[in-house]
């Protein structure tokens, strides 16, 4: 068993997908090619490194933030009967004794959203739209009554009851999977922290949005929320569709350093005789990409150390090159084609 | 995991079920978000569109499927959409980065920055490399589960996973060569 071959078990490994007996042929090569331990160590440490990736969270309860907006939906489906999957009717149905809870909670929601105009006048952004809203937002009431009013109201007392505590409510049973393990989690939620002034006003205006969707349900029944719904579809069934080939939007993209200049040097390009693959030297720095879709099929190789002098044999497996590492010693290479393995000769 | 009953009942069109069934996916659909777009509050965004693109579509959903799988192909398709339509992405930059190690008692910024910089290297990935590597890494996934949520053959899964790895090692190497941060 070659080097290239444990490559693979050791990818592998890392994903514990290795049987005993393949186990046991990766730790025999491993015992004795050093290259390889030393392969292993890098690889089972990256591997271990990304399962520690902090398990990020929300900085607020994404669910209460779109109920508005589900409510809208719900509306318009109703009126349209169509496609929608969710019958009004028999949601009710199932839960007749709230009816009286979501009747009065819809007045009081309103009351409140007439009263927070009233008092505070003009408003910003999203309140400020719920402000025309609101002045037919009697009729609109009026009709919600009949149509679907134990959901709209069912969906502001959400909203409502988690207006004054950001911190959402973890999903019973699901939390303590989801929350890291370990410290890390503090720095990256205290990015979010930083933000925390403007995430706070998130549940005041979703309390706007909602009293706002009391007017804009009825305004814009089949409107955007159908809308929605109709783009929902094209995306959902097709996902091969975004791996397919997109030759304008794969551009072969330059080098970019990671202080964000962009390399402006010596650019090479070579493609392959059979015109599968384009090679592309920027500044030394090797990649190759699929001709027929521009993806990026190797590379972009580590700066420090230089690649030249691209050359492909004529059955389009190789592509020859020169390293030159950063004491200037050059080595002739080889990146094996189509399995994208770099190689010394 | 959600309980197979809550689908179930979120199908059947009950509206509690499908919020709760919401309730208990909004983390993981962040996670992948924040993972793909590599920027808070297009995550943000992406997850909320997923998320509401969950409940119109609820109906659509068949039990062949894994729910979650299903649930990460939406969440997926909607981040790619939005880095493909908004190169070139601007990432949370690097003083804002090192702004906040700073911030951090001493101790932390050492386990906290190798995350940073393998989030960043993430960030650098082609886009299905990266798709690939967040969910092995950040919901777990089998190569299968990885295969049925993206639509891809099992080989191409495994080939995109273990060449991201070495993308990810070149990348993180430099990364501590070009040492001149922190």
């Amino acid at each position: 068993m070659n080097c290239e071959e444990v490559m693979e078990l050791m990818q592998r490994h890392v994903d514990h997908d290795l049987d005993e007996q393949e186990t046991s042929l990766l730790m025999d090569h491993v015992g004795h090619c050093p290259d390889c331990a030393a392969m292993l160590e890098k690889l089972v440490n990256l591997s271990r490194g990304l399962e520690q990736l902090p398990r990020v969270v929300p900085p607020y309860s994404l669910v209460d933030k779109i109920l508005p907006e589900l409510g809208d939906w719900d509306a318009a489906a109703a009126e349209t009967g169509g496609e929608a999957s969710l019958a009004p009717r028999s949601r009710r149905a199932s839960r007749p004794r709230r009816s009286w809870i979501a009747k009065l909670s819809g007045v009081v929601a309103l009351g409140i959203a007439v009263g927070v105009l009233l008092v505070n006048g003009p408003f910003t952004g999203r309140l400020g739209s719920s402000q025309q809203d609101a002045a037919s937002a009697p009729e609109a009431a009026a009709n919600q009554e009949s149509a679907s009013t134990s959901d709209k109201s069912f969906s502001m007392k959400l909203t409502t009851k988690d207006q004054y505590g950001e911190a959402q409510e973890p999903p019973a049973g699901s939390s303590s999977t989801f929350l890291a393990p370990d410290t890390t989690t503090r720095n990256f939620s205290s990015k979010e922290l930083s933000k925390e002034g403007a995430a706070s006003q998130e549940p005041s205006s979703g309390g706007g949005g909602a009293s706002g969707s009391y007017g804009a349900s009825n305004a814009a029944p089949s409107g955007s929320p159908a809308a929605n719904a109709g783009t929902g579809g094209t995306h959902g069934e097709n996902a091969d569709q975004y791996f397919a080939a997109t030759p304008s939007d794969s551009p072969a993209e330059p080098p970019v350093s990671d202080k964000g200049v962009t390399l402006t040097a010596a650019k090479e390009e070579s493609l392959s005789p059979d015109g599968k693959w384009k090679a592309v030297l920027t500044d030394g720095v090797l990649q190759v990409f699929n001709a027929s879709d521009g993806s990026l099929a190797f590379g972009p190789t580590p700066e420090g150390g230089k690649r030249s002098g691209l050359v492909w044999n004529e059955s389009s497996t190789e592509l020859d090159y020169t390293f030159t590492d950063p004491e200037g010693k050059q080595t002739p290479m080889y990146l094996k084609v189509p399995e994208m393995k770099e190689a010394s000769r | 995991m959600v309980e197979p009953a809550l689908i179930k009942a979120a199908q059947a069109g009950d509206r509690d079920a499908l919020v709760s069934l919401l309730r208990e996916i909004e983390q993981q659909v962040y996670r992948t978000a924040y993972y793909l777009l590599n920027h808070e509050q297009d995550a943000l965004d992406a997850a909320q569109e997923a998320l509401i693109r969950i409940y119109t579509k609820i109906g659509s959903y068949e039990e062949k499927a894994q729910f979650r799988t299903w649930v990460q192909r939406i969440v997926t398709n909607i981040c790619i959409d939005k880095f493909r339509r908004k190169r070139p992405s601007v990432s949370i930059d690097e003083h804002e980065l090192v702004f906040h190690a700073k911030d951090d008692v001493e101790g932390e910024v050492l386990s906290a920055y190798a995350a940073e910089e393998i989030r960043e290297a993430i960030g650098k990935l082609p886009e299905h490399h990266r798709t690939v590597v967040v969910l092995r890494y950040l919901q777990d996934f089998s190569y299968n589960e990885i295969a049925d949520s993206l639509g891809l053959p099992l080989n191409t899964v495994k080939s995109y996973l273990f060449r991201a790895r070495q993308q990810l090692q070149h990348l993180l190497h430099d990364y501590q060569k070009g040492g001149v941060r922190g």
